[in-house]
């Protein structure tokens, strides 16, 4: 219907799509880690670490 | 060290065991510890270990806590803080734990008594970073069954095709099998090095599960070294599960 289209083409209707388009991406945003995945994620820099040295070990770099 | 000491983490109630003998230049293998029940409620494996402050089998913990096998830490010893008492009796259960954390014996999941969600035995191509810090593009996950489909913590042993000698007796060579066809360049012969065994976060450092598995005999093979390294149970000359 022409009235409808007159809506589709306003200048609010074209505002809303990012809007929409932006909750979807604040949906996909990833939850806040727990307290123990933080804790693992800085102490896997020491594992990162051990595995290093040892791995050097077998290259023959240490 | 002797395996069963514990440690707090910068005095907070999150300590870790210690699941290997740990001695200067080697790798200590710790596991994971938490007050939070969050990954007993996925269904990892854990052991409750309740406060000690005196007597020979003092722990040093603070509150009733939960250590994780299936979180599996490898650090150098002289990275390891004071520690502060012994798991005591309670060492016996975590051995227990971590056989079955590490699926000793459960196969791969091809193995058609596990449900096809299962990663046991899953060739995964690594992160970026991950494989820059461990020299190592592919990894083996060798997680038990039923928890390694809930992708969260794995248990990982990296492939290492770069090396001009072994470290240990704990280093596994393994030579001309199928799963070769993973890498993208022919391949001789690979190293798998049981003490750099450890845990990650399945969406932080795992960008795709290739088609690729390992071969029930290497897996064999891996399961008595982890036995050896670990000091559990060993699996029964038949390649079963020797519980």
């Amino acid at each position: 219907l022409p009235g409808e289209e007159e809506s589709m083409r306003s200048p609010t209707r074209r505002l809303r799509m990012p809007a929409v388009q932006a909750i979807g991406l604040r949906r996909q945003v990833r939850p806040k880690p727990s307290p123990d995945l933080r804790v693992f994620r800085e102490m896997s820099k020491l594992s990162r670490e051990a595995t290093r040295a040892y791995i050097d070990g077998l290259i023959g770099t240490a | 060290m002797p395996s069963g000491s514990t440690w707090l983490n910068r005095d907070k109630p999150r300590p870790f065991a210690l699941a290997t003998q740990a001695a200067e230049r080697s790798l200590a293998t710790l596991v994971y510890g938490s007050t939070r029940e969050t990954e007993k409620h996925r269904g990892a494996g854990w052991v409750q270990v309740r406060p000690l402050r005196e007597g020979l089998n003092r722990n040093g913990l603070l509150k009733p806590t939960y250590f994780y096998p299936g979180t599996l830490l490898p650090v150098l010893h002289e990275r390891l803080p004071p520690h502060t008492g012994f798991l005591g009796k309670s060492l016996g259960e975590l051995r227990v734990a971590l056989r079955a954390a590490l699926g000793i014996g459960c196969g791969s999941c091809l193995n058609e008594r596990v449900p096809a969600t299962t990663h046991r035995g899953r060739i995964v191509a690594l992160s970026a970073a991950l494989a820059a810090d461990v020299s190592a593009s592919f990894a083996v996950i060798l997680t038990e069954p039923g928890y390694s489909a809930q992708r969260k913590y794995q248990i990982i042993l990296p492939i290492v095709t770069a090396f001009a000698r072994t470290a240990s007796r704990h280093d596994l060579l393994v030579s001309a099998c199928g799963w070769f066809r993973v890498f993208s360049s022919p391949v001789d012969g690979v190293l798998l090095p049981i003490p750099i065994i450890q845990s990650i976060w399945h969406d932080d450092d795992i960008v795709r599960e290739t088609e690729h598995v390992l071969d029930d005999e290497t897996l064999r093979e891996i399961d008595r070294r982890l036995c050896d390294y670990f000091s559990l149970a060993p699996v029964d000359a038949e390649g079963g599960d020797g519980r």
